[in-house]
């Protein structure tokens, strides 16, 4: 019987503002399975932290420095960026 | 960093360079920090920004902005870090034939600003330096 192996995604996540506040961290690295997206590293991330919901909900996310859909799927060594609402100006 | 700047922005830097003899219209904004906020005295405020993904974004908003209007000069910088009440946090010049593209420019850019580059701000107020919501103490001095 062949050995099943689950492939895995290592992701650099890195947090701002209000999210890294409440992370208490401003990078950290999460692996999810293969074919992961966004939108699941989302759930991942709220299942740690649920207290994380009221702002994850109205944030955005952002791949390699590119603003991204919750449906794009993520690659292994992808940076991605929770990114709450923004204040410049 | 070509958008994003550590140190003070002096608006008159953009005002020494040449005019471009096409142009009739010289618009310019300045962001300035608030002594209050929503009611709340404010000592400074501290601007943290997702420095290469804001530079990017900032980049592709001049392309933008260069191509649906005439622009033939265009000067841009976002300050980061603490900047104390009555300093300037971002300064958008732009030079256009007319005012009404100049404006529009202008007003293009700030309002893209606001929505889309990450950057944000945390008000620390009062004589206490304190950071709203947060026990941590900071000062203009320390930074």
């Amino acid at each position: 019987m062949p050995l099943m192996t689950t492939k895995e995604v290592s992701l650099r996540i890195l947090c701002f503002a209000q999210l890294k506040d409440k992370l208490g961290a401003a990078e950290f690295r999460v692996t999810l399975p293969e074919g992961s997206c966004g939108r699941d590293l989302f759930a991942h991330l709220l299942e740690k932290n649920p207290s994380l919901k009221p702002l994850l909900e109205v944030s955005r996310l952002a791949v390699n420095c590119e603003y991204a859909s919750f449906n794009q799927v993520l690659r292994d060594g992808d940076e991605v960026a929770m990114i709450p609402p923004v204040s410049g100006g | 960093m070509r958008y994003l700047t550590k140190g003070p922005i002096h608006p008159e830097s953009w005002h020494r360079d040449s005019y471009d003899m096409r142009d009739g219209a010289s618009v310019e904004f300045l962001g300035v920090v608030r002594g209050k906020e929503n009611g709340r005295n404010i000592s400074f405020l501290e601007y943290e920004a997702y420095v290469p993904m804001a530079e990017k974004v900032i980049a592709k908003l001049v392309e933008e902005a260069k191509k649906m209007w005439p622009l033939h000069k265009l000067y841009l910088r976002h300050r980061i870090g603490c900047i104390g009440v009555g300093e300037i946090s971002v300064i958008i010049g732009v030079q256009a034939p007319h005012r009404k593209e100049a404006f529009g420019a202008c007003q293009y850019l700030i309002d893209h600003i606001k929505k889309d580059v990450p950057i944000w701000k945390k008000e620390y107020g009062g004589r206490t330096g304190l950071a709203r919501g947060l026990s941590k103490r900071k000062t203009l001095a320390k930074t």
